[in-house]
């Protein structure tokens, strides 16, 4: 097998590079009939098309006018072809004023303007070649720099919040640098990331994107559905994100130009989850008697003193960034260059940790070697370093007494007294920080290669190499002699860990594109090799001999353990894609897709992805009063998700050198998940203002590869199946509108709106709860829906509950909260809530509200008058619940304070308490911490001013001053940090955008303000 | 043209050099070894070291350990892993059906750990119907010392299930495979998966008796390389173990086949069985929760001593008094006095007295379901060096507790007094430095005095020992307290049968 695929893959670039050589020679050499096959009494006529930004368009027609002898241009712009002397060519291209241009001498260069009329934004990703969205059979989206920039985010990931339908995201963590967690369209996995494909400047990579500036990114491409992103096959079901980063190529030759932008301001926190003012211990003389509780055990003994803990705990850390472009194109149009650093320092809002800093260095080129030979590359180098101290610290913060005050002294005059709270033995969170190191640095380099050659106007090949290599350690030390709760010495920790990744893509691909009288063709062959390989390395130990913040080494700790891991996965693809469309009207679009990955077992290496895609431009046909362009779209296509690395084999719970249980079966018959998605849409411009799109999507995500319990007489408790559908129905739509646009006045609104829901519809395993959470997985049931103990609100609900020959109201009754409590006990220390149960006497896991909103809304608008701008994205979602975890392990969190209320609704500590499974309103996980998520956020805003310094000018072209918010303000009824402040538990397969818990020890969203300037030489 | 080729030279020098490109699809998985790899004569006795780390681990895992606060040899002020239910009063009802997370359930956790092996020990176990397969290493024949450890093997995971739980699936060599197992119909009661454990350990002892083998060539529990004697005097102790172990019920003890135990008994442990505290011997929660242990529960102040202990070993002192009074209004109790008057030097040795202003249970006294027998003014401090510095060694059992069998055996069928007092004064006198018993004491005084020293000096080592004893001897637990564990709920269900489970006055067993 190995053979096989090593000379499968080699042939294939070999074959790529043979091909080029003897095709470049063929070119290069006028004796060979092929090229001196020409007309005599025609002219070679060649060219480059570009857009208003000087970048080049693929697929434009170019016609001899009253013939129908024409050509289309290739990747690069280009085209060629013979004309007869001084013939007029017809330059025609969706979304672009056609033009008439005379055949001459020399390379014609055409620019295009685009149509105000329609849309004109032309896709890359997914297709044969750049196509423009009109002639597209189903969706993709993109956001342009333009709209990206006008509130630069900190990471590419962020920068798409909001911005387009069907997109959720959400923060794994709210530490500064963390990554994004984002899902198009729904769930299309049951199990594990709902992240779709990245993709940076052609380089496939699951490294995230939030080492990737938003400064340097030309535009985003989402493609959300299984058929448009089918050609990449098995990586694909959940959707694919390409970042295009800028290029030196829009720049006239011999020109260059630099932007600089600053901006430095600071993270504040928004809304605080209260505590508690009143206690349920003694107070005597102004002091509260922390062991003794008062026999009304209420909460209603006001402390004598509070402390502002927020206060003390948190910082308005700063937000510094700095950015300096260059790109320019050389006087002889043959090289293009686009370089930039950017500096980050982002600290977030815990007091003494530093946050992030980040450096980003990009490098882009493109070199015409030939005028049909092309040679790209695309870098970006990161480097970041990260404080994490504040990792774990605001479960201690919360855990915190409310009368603890965190900054008194120690007895010995050191700073933060070490067993400050008396509630309950944990340390007070800023000693632990000031007492400990737990830093990472990280490098990332992301790299590609390409060689485009045209033999001839109708046929492209190219090659490419990308690459993504990144490395990094960490190290975590608790000294020796850090006090602990009970003042004993800690003996000291230290570990370290190192790990290094690097995932490498090899593609070769040839394109014949070709006009046959009313139609045109674009026939593509694609064959693409991937490896990734990971491997981490860590070690630590206790019983430090020396003490000191300054050890660094492993070799001081006296009880030392190391592991080690190593992922490795390989794959083989093939794709054929052939795209016909007859006049710009009727389009066809269809594509096969074979992959064989490792990570597939092995009996089943080869699967099938494709597509089949249609599109009618109505407005081609019948011209429609008030409507300047509407297309009808339909789609089908199916793509896939791999299996995790581990899935297929056999895994043993390694430790000490002792292999112990078997923890999973193999499974040499495991497929990668399927998502089979038909999608139906229509584009429609109208009034000449006024873009809108809707899309129906409904996906069957079938073959879930799903962590299924198996008897464990089997050898393990666990085996990795293709188990389960889950059902996914979308509806989106967006409205774009120009409102105003005058030459002192420009007004435009864009609007988006999605609603998602998702089945399980089937399940071929016993049901389950999912990998240790409430989340269950049952065929016919609501996914996103929590299991939860519900309490009950109707005496109805506990009849099961009452001994024969009694009867309910004898027992129970309903409280004036609404909860059913024991009749006899309501008034008393003793009253809680009753949960329902089953017939058997157990309490039931049942189940509640959905995590997933009913819809999202998301409203940008750009108001601009002379040389000022005012942007605002705003955020709404309607419904959806968060489970708030954090308020079971508060201590005494704002739910406990009784003071003021009437004595007759006054509840006692048992009432509320986190009694275990029986006892109390935070015992065990149930419905009451459930809570509507509905919001409405004011996420992005700024105001700027363009100053057209004419003294400086030519020298500095404009200067942009603004004052830039984000995440500014959140309207709801969520009593915790954020609604969209949620985490997931990552190692149980469980995705933050699907299952959404506010945990106490998470670090939460916070709001930026700042302010910037930016200058263009 | 020059270019051209300047380019292409690069192109190809690129590629040569990515000589990580193109590699074949059949990647192993580096970090685990197959079952393929482990299936061989030359690493059979690496299977054997997981068979054993498997049965230990569950033995001392924290869950469900911690579930035996019931017997009140020690305490809990947390309900972890749903323990609640087991020593919460008054006792409730186990919860058995499908579970958020099964780890986290009382029952559940030795179940999935002991079954976790008992496939892969059968599947052993029938390797030796080849007569081809033979255990060589240094030119020694080990093929009849492995078989015996398998059979060992089967045996401790059976016989910990039968001692766990009221039935369970007798999975064994007569059977095909896991996948088409008859599991309703091989559904058997914790006497027959006793009854098969005992065969298999007597299969095994009758192998390494005929054996000219000695040391094993390698350990197969941490610190622990067997020899012929220890080993067979391993093998005895622990068939001491089950069948005085098994019964739920004192009447069931009274039928206890105790001349048997007392053959075992005879032939058991003369030294005290020990386990190096080693990464990866710490105990184990199903699949997860590595190095949850009880030991670790006592280290960490999650567990304490009795009171109900206490006041058998100090009954004299009023400081032992059971349980602790609570005064309302008053946290004096927490500065409960130390006791001074402990006849037994036991105190001193295994306990510790620490006040209970840094023991969270102290203020859960007036929870539901706590209450004041949580409250020990005492800290069990047997293990707490090598817990605490993650090294040295753990007993397990005790040669203690096989004279306890063998003296047990000895009065429930009349044997001489004598020997059954010498048998515990072993403990008593040896460590305890109590007054000696001098064999003439009646049948009920020495049984007293026999159990006095299982709970003091056995039953905290291995701390299911406690519930054991408790629920067959006098000394009974509760009411309602369980006395066994259900079948886990999810495993009825995958197979169709019925949940059920216990717990509650009435349904106790």
């Amino acid at each position: 097998m190995m053979r096989k695929s090593y000379f499968f893959g080699k042939a294939c670039v070999l074959a790529m590079m043979g091909l080029s050589i003897l095709a470049t020679t063929v070119y290069a050499n006028p004796h060979i009939p092929f090229v001196t096959e020409v007309q005599q009494q025609s002219t070679r006529v060649s060219g480059v098309v570009k857009d208003n930004n000087g970048e080049p368009l693929p697929g434009v027609n170019i016609v001899v006018k009253g013939t129908t002898n024409g050509v289309i241009t290739d990747m690069n712009g280009r085209f060629q072809l013979n004309a007869p002397q001084g013939a007029t060519l017809v330059v025609t291209y969706i979304g672009y004023v056609s033009q008439e241009v005379k055949a001459g001498a020399g390379e014609l260069k055409i620019k295009l303007v685009e149509d105000s009329q329609t849309l004109s934004e032309v896709i890359v990703t997914g297709v044969a070649a750049g196509t423009p969205k009109q002639k597209l059979g189903f969706s993709i989206e993109k956001v342009s720099a333009e709209k990206l920039l006008k509130v630069p985010a900190t990471d590419a990931a962020s920068a798409l919040q909001g911005k387009i339908a069907g997109v959720r995201i959400t923060k794994t963590s709210g530490a500064p640098g963390s990554e994004s967690d984002i899902q198009l369209r729904g769930v299309k996995t049951i199990f594990g990331s709902s992240n779709p494909l990245f993709i940076v400047d052609g380089i496939l990579t699951e490294n995230g994107l939030s080492d990737v500036n938003a400064e340097d990114i030309e535009s985003i491409e989402v493609l959300k559905g299984a058929a448009a992103s089918s050609l990449y096959g098995s990586r694909a079901a959940n959707g694919v994100v390409s970042i295009i980063t800028k290029r030196g190529t829009g720049m006239e030759g011999g020109k260059v130009q630099v932007d600089f932008r600053t901006e430095y301001g600071k993270n504040f926190l928004g809304y605080v989850p209260g505590r508690s003012k009143a206690t349920n211990r003694q107070i005597k003389d102004g002091n509260v008697i922390f062991g003794v509780t008062d026999p009304d055990q209420v909460y209603d003994n006001p402390y004598p003193k509070t402390y502002d803990q927020i206060d003390q705990f948190f910082n308005p850390g700063n937000y510094f960034t700095t950015h300096l472009a260059l790109k320019g194109t050389s006087q002889n149009n043959k090289m293009s260059i686009y370089t930039s650093i950017q500096t980050t320092n982002e600290g977030g809002i815990v007091k003494m940790v530093d946050g992030i800093d980040r450096t980003n260095i990009r490098l882009n080129v493109d070199y015409r070697i030939m005028d049909n030979l092309v040679f790209s590359t695309s870098n970006l180098y990161t480097r970041t370093k990260a404080d994490n101290r504040a990792d774990g610290a605001f479960g201690g913060l919360y855990r915190s007494d409310p009368s603890a005050n965190l900054l008194a002294p120690n007895e010995d005059g050191s700073l933060y007294l070490v067993n400050v709270n008396k509630l309950s033995d944990y340390v007070n969170p800023m000693y632990n920080i000031a007492n400990s190191r737990n830093k990472s640095t990280s490098e990332k380099l992301l790299s590609f290669f390409s060689l485009k050659y045209d033999p001839t106007d109708y046929l492209t090949f190219s090659a490419s190499y990308g690459t993504t290599r990144g490395t990094g350690e960490s190290l975590y030390l608790t000294p020796k002699g850090r006090l602990r709760y009970d003042l004993s010495q800690d003996p000291g920790w230290i570990s370290r860990s190192m790990w290094k990744n690097t995932e490498q893509t090899v593609t070769v691909d040839a394109s014949f594109y070709k006009k046959f009288g009313d139609f045109n063709t674009r026939v593509k062959l694609q064959y693409l090799y991937e490896s990734s390989y990971s491997s981490s390395l860590n070690s630590g130990g206790g019983a430090l001999g020396l003490g000191g913040m300054n050890i660094t080494s492993v070799n001081l700790s006296s009880e030392q353990f190391a592991g080690s891991g190593v992922y490795k996965s390989i794959a083989n693809n093939i794709a054929g894609m052939f795209v016909m469309d007859y006049k710009d009207k009727y389009i066809l679009d269809a594509l096969v897709r074979r992959d064989a990955s490792s990570l597939f077992g092995a009996n089943v290496r080869w699967q099938t992805f494709y597509r089949v895609a249609g599109a009618w431009r109505i407005t081609q046909d019948f011209k429609i009063e008030g409507i300047n362009e509407w297309k009808l779209r339909a789609s089908y296509g199916v793509a896939g998700l791999r299996p995790p690395f581990e899935a297929q084999y056999e895994v043993f719970a390694l430790q000490n050198g002792v292999p112990g249980n078997m923890e999973t079966l193999g499974n040499k018959n495991l497929k990668p998940a399927f998502s089979k998605e038909t999608e139906i849409g229509t584009d429609i411009r109208f009034l000449d203002r006024f873009n809108f799109s809707i899309n129906y999507s409904i996906a069957n995500n079938t073959d879930q590869i799903l962590k299924v319990p198996v008897t464990p007489l089997s050898g393990a408790a666990f085996q990795w199946q293709n188990a389960g559908t889950i059902q996914t129905k979308v509806w989106e739509a967006s409205l774009n509108a120009d409102i105003i646009n005058n030459k002192d006045w420009n007004w435009n609104m864009g609007l988006t709106y999605d609603k998602v829901k998702q089945k399980i519809t089937k399940l071929n395993c016993t049901p389950y709860m999912l990998n240790g959470t409430r989340f269950r997985i049952e065929e016919g049931i609501d996914f996103g829906v929590l299991y939860l103990d519900k309490f009950a609100r109707s005496l109805d609900e506990v009849t099961n509950q009452v001994p024969a020959g009694r009867k309910v109201d004898e027992l129970f009754a309903l409280n004036n909260q609404g909860f059913v409590v024991k009749r006899d006990q309501i008034g008393t220390i003793s009253e809680t809530p009753i949960k329902v149960k089953d017939d058997k006497g157990n309490i039931v896991a049942l189940p509640t509200k959905s995590m997933t909103p009913n819809y999202n809304l998301n409203l940008n608008t750009t108001l601009s008058y002379k040389g000022f701008t005012l942007y605002m994205l705003w955020g709404y979602q309607d419904g959806g619940v968060v489970y708030n975890h954090s308020v079971r392990y508060t201590t005494e969190p704002k739910l406990f304070d009784q003071t003021g209320k009437p004595w007759n609704e006054v509840k006692a500590a048992t009432y509320y308490s986190n009694g275990g499974q029986q006892i109390g309103l935070l015992g065990w996980d149930n419905d009451v911490l459930l809570f509507d998520a509905s919001f409405l956020k004011l996420r992005e805003l700024s105001l700027s001013y363009d100053f057209k310094l004419k003294p400086l000018q030519p020298f500095v072209k404009n200067m942009r001053v603004s004052v830039i918010g984000r995440n500014l303000l959140t309207f709801t009824k969520y009593p915790g940090y954020d609604p969209e402040g949620v985490s997931a538990d990552k190692g149980k397969g469980v995705d933050s955008n699907s299952f959404r818990f506010e945990s106490n020890d998470q670090y939460p969203l916070y709001r930026t303000i700042t302010g910037s300037i930016a200058f263009t030489f | 043209m020059k270019k051209i080729y300047t380019l292409l030279i690069s192109v190809v020098t690129l590629f040569s050099s990515c000589d990580d490109l193109f590699e074949s699809l059949d990647v192993p998985n580096e970090n685990q070894p197959n079952i393929e790899d482990l299936a061989t004569p030359s690493e059979f006795y690496s299977m054997l070291k997981n068979g054993y780390n498997t049965w230990y681990n569950g033995s001392i895992a924290s869950s469900p350990t911690m579930a035996f606060a019931c017997a009140e040899l020690f305490q809990t002020g947390t309900a972890g892993w749903g323990s609640g239910d087991v020593w919460f009063r008054p006792r409730q009802t186990m919860f058995n059906d499908d579970a958020p997370d099964p780890v986290i359930i009382i029952g559940f956790g030795a179940w999935y750990n002991y079954y976790g092996s008992v496939g892969m020990a059968v599947k052993m176990a029938k390797m030796f119907d080849d007569p081809g397969f033979k255990i060589v290493s240094g030119g020694a024949d080990y093929t009849n010392r492995a078989k015996a450890h398998t059979y060992l093997i089967e045996a401790l995971l059976y016989g910990n299930i039968a001692l766990l739980y009221d039935k369970a699936y007798l999975f064994t060599e007569e059977h095909e495979n896991a996948i088409n197992f008859d599991f309703v119909g091989n559904t058997k009661d914790y006497k027959q998966v006793m009854a098969y454990a005992i065969k298999k350990i007597d299969e095994a002892i009758k192998l390494i008796e005929a054996d000219e083998i000695d040391k094993d060539p390698s350990a197969v529990i941490a610190g622990v390389t067997f020899d012929r004697a220890t080993l067979l005097q391993f093998a005895n102790s622990m068939g001491a173990r089950f069948l005085a172990c098994n019964p739920r019920t004192q009447a069931e003890n009274a039928q206890v086949d105790w001349a048997k135990v007392k053959t075992y008994a005879e032939k058991g442990l003369q030294q005290d069985f020990k386990v190096a505290y080693d990464d990866g011997w710490r105990g184990k929660v199903m699949t997860r929760d590595y190095g949850s242990n009880y030991y670790g529960q006592h280290h960490g102040n999650n567990f304490r001593g009795s009171q109900w202990l206490l006041s058998k070993m100090a009954p004299n002192d009023p400081a032992s008094v059971y349980p602790i009074p609570v005064t309302q209004g008053s946290d004096s109790f927490k500065d409960w006095p130390a006791i001074t008057n402990c006849p037994d030097a036991r105190l001193e040795k295994y306990f510790k007295y620490e006040t209970m202003r840094n023991w969270y249970g102290a203020d859960r006294t007036t929870r539901p379901g706590y209450g004041t027998f949580i409250l020990c003014q005492y800290r069990y401090m047997r293990y707490y060096n090598v817990v605490n510095l993650n090294s040295g060694f753990i007993d397990h059992f005790l040669k203690v507790e096989n004279d306890t069998y063998l003296a047990e055996a000895l009065i429930r069928t009349s044997g001489s007094k004598s020997e059954i007092a010498r048998l515990i004064n072993n403990s008593r006198v040896g460590i305890g430095q109590l007054a000696a018993l001098t064999g003439n004491e009646s049948y009920d005084e020495l049984e007293n005095a026999l159990f006095y020293e299982r709970y003091v000096e056995c039953d905290l080592v291995w701390p299911q020992l406690g519930f054991y004893d408790r629920r067959r001897n006098k000394d009974q637990m509760i009411e309602g307290t369980v006395r066994h564990f259900p079948i886990p709920g999810p495993e009825l269900n995958m197979h169709g049968q019925a949940l059920y489970t216990f717990g509650g006055i009435g349904k106790e067993m």
